[in-house]
């Protein structure tokens, strides 16, 4: 008889003796199983590609686009600016009236005496209307 | 990743199998219970998410680590039960030191219903002479014997599991074989 069948012979009672356990024997070990295949994790089962969730998150209920953003942003910057310029504007008027006046003082020949009055003062402005 | 079920219709499988492997190797029934049910622990909260077909090599690896493992805490414990023993008076009681190997071979409970009382009988003494021999085998031997022929694995599932050439194994096997071959043969059982 070769070694695998002088094996085989072998394994054939230990099998015999497997299959003789006591009943409390066979009772812990069932209990053995049961406990370690409660620590077995749950499966979950694979989501479909029906209900995958998108690469893109869609933004969330609330957030401001960003081009809003900008736009609150900016008003305020442009209403500075806007008060800067009717600022300048409003400096190069005034200054252009004195320097037309000053410009008709040099050119008049009117006496610079005259100009002290303050009835020659107002003739002068409604001249020019 | 294997399902419960298929990790409960495994262990079901192998249980028993595994029961009786351990006690071959620890010679105790309560220790070879605690050692199955350790490897079952491990082998469920470790390894279930690997397919049901790398289950058998995987616990007969573990269960191999946890027979080891036990081994290993008999040693320490024996080294510290002889040293604070020493320290005892020498009329006290050592329980367990020296365990007697023929308390294993008491018989257990059959189901020998229908089959004649002389056959039982007989058959009954042949089991147990050849656990007895099963045991007295050296470990490797033993491991070999067993993983290879009894649970069915091949060469290299076994030189796996044992962490050893597969030349090994089959050095293993064959010793292990004649050595039970010559065993029973020397006790008139013919195989």
């Amino acid at each position: 008889m070769n070694e695998q069948a002088q094996a085989s012979q072998i394994c054939r009672h230990l099998d015999q003796a497997a299959g003789q356990l006591s009943y409390r024997v066979q009772e812990r070990l069932a209990a053995a199983r049961a406990a370690a295949v409660g620590k077995v994790p749950v499966s979950e089962p694979e989501p479909s590609p029906l209900h995958s969730t998108p690469r893109e998150k869609p933004a969330p209920e609330g957030a401001t686009p960003w081009w809003l953003r900008l736009a609150a942003i900016a008003a305020p910057l442009l209403l500075v600016a806007g008060i800067f310029l009717v600022d300048v504007v409003h400096q190069e008027q005034s200054a252009a009236e004195l320097a037309e006046v000053d410009a008709a003082l040099l050119t008049d020949d009117v006496p610079l005496v005259a100009y002290a009055d303050h009835g020659f003062g107002v003739y002068i402005k409604n001249s020019r209307r | 990743m294997a399902t419960r079920q298929e990790i409960s219709d495994f262990l079901a499988s192998v249980e028993r199998r595994a029961f009786k492997q351990a006690v071959y190797a620890v010679r105790d029934d309560e220790a070879a219970l605690d050692i199955v049910q350790d490897a079952m622990l491990k082998l469920a909260d470790k390894y279930a998410d690997k397919p049901p077909a790398e289950l058998p090599p995987l616990f007969q690896r573990i269960l191999q680590n946890v027979i080891h493992d036990h081994f290993r805490r008999q040693k320490v414990r024996n080294l510290w039960t002889t040293l604070l023993s020493s320290l005892q008076p020498a009329s006290s009681d050592r329980d367990g030191a020296d365990s007697d190997p023929l308390e294993t071979l008491l018989p257990g409970e059959n189901n020998e219903m229908a089959e004649n009382a002389a056959n039982i009988v007989e058959s009954g003494q042949i089991v147990r002479i050849i656990e007895a021999e099963i045991q007295r085998l050296p470990n490797r031997q033993r491991e070999a014997f067993i993983m290879r022929y009894w649970q069915d694995m091949d060469v290299a599932e076994t030189a796996a599991a044992m962490g050893c050439s597969e030349g090994s194994v089959k050095t293993h096997c064959s010793r292990a074989t004649h050595t039970l071959a010559t065993a029973l043969r020397a006790k008139g059982i013919s195989l």
